[in-house]
């Protein structure tokens, strides 16, 4: 029996006249995962926020009380909001604008690029638990390398994370170490991304430097940037490992932030129906946040081909 | 900016020679991926017909394998226990998973509160076990079994023991002018000794501190419950239901603990405090700190990081009207509930509790330097070998006076983290002991009652879950 | 541009970056010499340990069966990469460059599952693993990526597609190409840049994750490197000159990689765009 290959050319010719399938069908990976393995947990979890549930035995349905404790008597709930809110607005440009400004630095080879990239790149590999040693060393008062270097300059170091007014300073300020992360890469390939026509024709016309990088380079990096500031937000919004391995949200709740008390409520005090309650705070916070940038993102981001 | 085109032609040989390294290294690196993925298989462990049970459990400093595992599998060929270590932040994370999707292992270890699972049905509970089998409880420590009970019933044997002693450096008394054999016996003579014992420099930092309450190590837990317990404080009441943290014996404890903080110099002792780090640079061992509370595993530290430290360790002071207490923990070991093999878990369980294996174990571990625990069975702690272990003798007599740290069962680490906000509140001065006490007992008693409630519930569902299936099986 | 301006330009360039390459370095330098000093002297300030105890690297590499778990570790890891960008290229094509009824809204949904933190989906998740058979297999951290389980790779991609021109499609659909097509001969190619960013973001990914492997894995033969390393570290907690060995000793492979990879996502973009 010979094959027909003009059934399956006919089936695949009545596929691709159909957008909508098409779409579906190469959307679909994602969505069998989502409706199989997110889409249970999550309905799951908003179940649980009305519920006392300890995970090992049966929820108990308890309506609106775990949110009314949250907002009304938690002693925690309040200040772990503002720690994580502060540290996302001092955290956020730093991250944006260092990271933009190391990818600029980094962008176009030269010798040794492959090696200062990669030196650049490291601090944003290194295991969670190794980066709480190194900085705990480093912030240590006594004798950390930032207290001893301000020290030279007759600077009298604060406790860092010892110290309930600079502990959140200090975690922000790990970040700043690894600038030179995922953000860098990916900014890196989008500087490598836009034509050098249009740099040439700029040059021809007489702009300057910033006049390049405020019409030609920003507009076009305006995607990533604001896919990054996204994601940025997002994870701000959830940090978790500096708190967790080296203050463990002292001294005097000073870096208690969200997802750590969270993870307190949910691993330690086995209340998962108060954590779920919590998770769906953030996430309703989280969609606040991101709406207001995608509606600011209709004017400042700019598609090469047009809006999709 | 150069078009990157134009660089590369004018590096000319040198680039070509760049890039063959590099596409030789990147055919290297899919080589020993490669290699790794075909070559490299995991060895066969093969046990015979033996039942095979797996216990889980966090490892200490070790570089060895537990070794009571390896004698049970020595001493009979009808059970292997494997012993699975765990890291310490993330065990119980594991735990709850396995015992959510009904696959737990066979034994759990761990030193945790024990309340967290029994009061949550993970455990087994082993009464029947030890009453088949006669299993002489007298042999432990009395002080430890409370933790491991709920309801009525046992979930959970003591394998390990720890307390807390006092500790001074004789050196520093010494100097001091006080006798160095001498340690204070009453929290009045604690604080004057502590303001001799105490130098400054010029600018008012401390230079030598006499004693920091609640200090014990860099991590931020302070210790801080023996105080109001030796005041007599109960915390919870008889039936269970109401928590007492604003009672008269915890707002005195608490009050003097922050006088003395401020006494003592507040700032400066924060400052000082932090300039302390782990190991040889821990406060006392670096001869820092003159006084100091720290728990039965210290001497092992001291020996390792500062041999030639002149220290002497004894029970703690007292208060006037108050008595001898110290807050004991364990590392216990269970079997998780739905493991599949309890009866040859509960012989492994028999066997290391049993006062030879304690006594081998500990001096197994006080040979290999990593003894945190000194044994559970009383006739091992009591034994020659054990008693010759520095300060001993200390420890294993203070058990007599000991309270668990487990105060309220259903609230447990409500009742910790509340505790020491209070406790973190009034050593800054911030907030009166009473009101910090108060707030802490409002969060507890809140924690407390959703926990009863819940119990309720349960108590129901499985009484509705029991007539079901009567009825049912019924037909 | 006079030359001399060219040139002071270049200077600044090169000092900033080495100059800031050698503070970013500082760290690591502490890290080194921590690993090789015997635990008694971590905290002194000295640079230079009095003797070297190389033991520490020997022990965190002959007490875990390295070998074993490197092997588990590549497999996974280069499963899921391939999964990444097989599935979340197609996804992201979809997201930017076809139009189907719901699509804007899924777009939305995917976003929002980032935003909900794994904490409270850990556990059901275990629980649908389970019910699956799928505990103690790889078939937990190997299937989610064939299923785009991480939406920041489709946005990657899908931020990369759109800066694409349509024109390019456009032709091709006149030429009578399908979907797939324009999706194969012409997106994927001209996404080289974007596919190396995500292949090397989830082999970073995969590499160092150790929880997923902690919490679906029971049977130690199957570990995970970095969950064997974690373990190894959680032994000797305290000791710090140990851990700081073991974190090399993770980071080396992960640092060899980004070496040889990093110029594969700035590699052929010599020309993007039909104009000029």
């Amino acid at each position: 029996m010979a094959a027909h290959p003009s059934r399956a050319h006919g089936l695949a010719t009545w596929i691709n006249r159909r957008e909508w399938l098409v779409g579906y069908l190469f959307a679909s990976p994602w969505l069998l995962g989502f409706l199989i393995f997110s889409l249970v947990p999550i309905l799951l979890s908003f179940y649980y926020s009305f519920c006392k549930y300890d995970v090992l035995r049966p929820p108990m349905f308890v309506g609106l009380d775990n949110y009314r404790y949250l907002f009304m008597e938690s002693p925690r709930f309040l200040t772990a909001i503002a720690n994580t809110l502060y540290y996302t607005a001092v955290r956020l440009p730093l991250m944006m604008v260092g990271s933009l400004a190391l990818a600029m630095l980094l962008a176009r080879p030269m010798p040794g690029i492959g090696l200062a990239r990669t030196i650049y790149y490291m601090p944003s590999i290194v295991s969670g638990v190794a980066l709480s040693i190194i900085w705990l060393w480093m912030f240590n008062p006594q004798f950390g390398l930032i207290n001893r270097s301000l020290a030279i300059f007759g600077v009298p170091g604060p406790l860092w994370l010892e110290s309930p007014n600079w502990s959140k300073e200090a975690i922000i300020l790990m970040g700043i170490w690894s600038l030179g992360g995922g953000r860098m890469v990916v900014l890196i390939a989008g500087i490598n991304a836009i034509p050098n026509q249009l740099y040439e024709a700029a040059r021809v016309d007489g702009a300057n430097r910033w006049q390049q990088l405020r019409h030609i380079t920003l507009p076009q990096l305006s995607g990533p940037l604001f896919l990054l500031t996204i994601v940025e937000v997002i994870t701000s919004f959830q940090v978790f490992t500096e708190a967790y391995l080296m203050t463990r949200g002292g001294p005097l709740n000073s870096s208690l932030f969200y997802n750590l008390e969270l993870y307190f409520v949910a691993f330690q005090d086995y209340d998962m129906g108060l954590a779920s309650a919590m998770a769906w705070i953030l996430f309703a916070a989280t969609m606040i946040v991101t709406f207001l940038l995608f509606a600011a993102s209709r004017r400042l981001v700019y598609y090469e081909s047009g809006k999709p | 900016m150069e078009n990157p085109r134009t660089q590369e032609t004018r590096a000319g040989w040198w680039a070509g020679a760049l890039r063959l390294s590099h596409r030789a290294s990147l055919g290297l690196l899919v080589l020993v991926g490669i290699w790794l993925l075909l070559f490299v298989r995991s060895p066969r462990l093969d046990h015979g017909d033996r039942t095979v049970l797996t216990m889980w459990q966090v490892r200490g400093s070790e570089d060895v394998d537990p070794p009571v595992p390896q004698w049970f599998n020595e001493s009979q060929d009808q059970v292997h226990v494997n012993a699975v270590g765990l890291p310490f932040m993330e065990i119980e994370q594991k735990f709850l998973t396995a015992a959510v999707g009904k696959i737990p292992p066979d034994l759990f270890e761990y030193f945790g509160s024990v309340a967290q699972w029994s009061t949550r049905g993970a455990l087994m509970p082993l009464d029947e076990f030890m009453e088949r089998d006669g299993f002489d409880r007298d042999a432990i420590f009395p002080a430890l079994w409370e933790e491991m009970k709920w309801d009525g019933r046992t979930f959970a044997v003591p394998t390990g023991s720890a307390n807390e002693a006092f500790y001074w450096n004789k050196e520093h008394f010494r100097a001091a002018g006080l006798d160095p054999e001498r340690p204070p016996r009453t929290w009045r003579e604690l604080e004057e000794f502590a303001v001799k014992l105490t130098t400054h420099d010029d600018q008012g930092n401390i230079l030598q501190a006499g004693y920091i309450p609640g200090y014990w190590s860099p991590f931020p837990t302070p210790l801080f419950l023996n105080w109001p317990v030796q005041l007599g404080a109960r915390f919870l009441s008889e039936d269970g239901t109401r928590v007492s943290l604003a009672q008269p014996a915890a707002i005195e404890a608490l009050d003097w603990e922050g006088r003395l903080f401020e006494r003592l110099g507040r700032e400066a002792l924060m400052r000082r405090r932090s300039s302390f780090g782990f190991g040889p640079q821990h406060g006392f061992i670096s001869g820092q700190l003159s006084m100091i509370v720290h728990k039965s595993s210290f001497p092992e530290e001291i020996e390792k990081d500062a041999p030639n430290l002149d220290y002497g360790v004894a029970p703690l002071p007292i208060p006037d009207g108050g008595r001898q207490a110290v807050i004991a923990g364990s590392v216990w070991i269970g079997i998780p509930a739905g493991a599949r093999n309890p009866e040859a878990a509960w012989e492994f369980i028999k066997f290391y509790a049993s006062a030879p294996v304690q006594a081998r174990n500990a001096r197994f571990a006080a040979e290999m330097d990593l003894a945190a625990f000194f044994p559970a069975n009383i006739q091992a702690a009591n034994s020659g070998f054990q008693q010759s272990l520095p300060h001993m003798d200390v420890f294993v007599d203070s058990m007599a006076f000991a309270h668990p740290s487990t105060v309220v069962p259903l609230a447990h680490t409500q009742f910790w983290r509340a505790y020491q906000t209070a406790w973190d509140g009034v050593m800054r001065g911030q907030i009166p002991a009473k009101e910090a006490l108060m707030q802490a007992e409002r969060e507890v008693q809140r924690a407390l009652d959703q926990q009863l409630e819940y119990n309720r519930f349960y108590a129901d569902h499985l009484d509705r879950r029991e007539t079901a299936r009567a009825k049912t099986g019924g037909k | 541009m006079t030359i001399a301006r060219r040139t002071a330009e270049y200077v600044a360039h090169q000092a900033t970056i080495w100059v800031g390459a050698l503070l970013l370095v500082i760290p690591f330098l502490w890290m080194i010499s921590t690993s090789l000093k015997p635990s008694a002297e971590i905290f002194s300030p000295t640079w230079l340990p009095s003797t070297i105890e190389w033991g520490n690297y020997t022990r965190a590499l002959t007490e875990i069966p390295v070998l074993l778990y490197a092997r588990n570790t590549v497999f996974i890891t280069i499963l899921c990469i391939v999964g990444y960008l097989v599935s979340g290229s197609m996804v992201a094509y979809a997201f930017s460059r076809l139009r189907w009824p719901g699509r804007d809204a899924w777009f939305l949904v995917m976003l929002s599952t980032m935003m909900l933190p794994p904490q409270v989906t850990i556990v059901p998740s275990f629980v649908i693993f389970r019910q699956l058979g799928w505990i103690n297999t790889y078939y937990p951290l190997i299937v989610p990526a064939f299923l785009s389980g991480w939406p920041f790779f489709i946005f990657l991609m899908r931020q990369f597609f759109l800066t694409i021109p349509q024109d390019l499609a456009e032709a091709a659909k006149i030429d009578g190409a399908s979907h797939f097509m324009v999706y194969r001969t012409i997106m994927l190619p001209l996404a080289k840049p974007a596919l190396a960013t995500v292949a090397i973001f989830a082999f970073f990914l995969h590499w160092n994750d150790f929880f997923g492997p902690l919490i679906y894995l029971t049977e130690d033969s199957k570990f995970t490197l970095a969950l064997g390393l974690m373990t190894f570290a959680a032994k000797h907690q305290n000791e710090w000159s140990q851990l700081m060995a073991v974190s090399i000793v993770m980071l080396l492979p992960s640092l060899v990689v980004f070496f040889l990879c990093q110029r594969y996502f700035v590699e052929g973009i010599a020309t993007t765009g039909s104009k000029g």
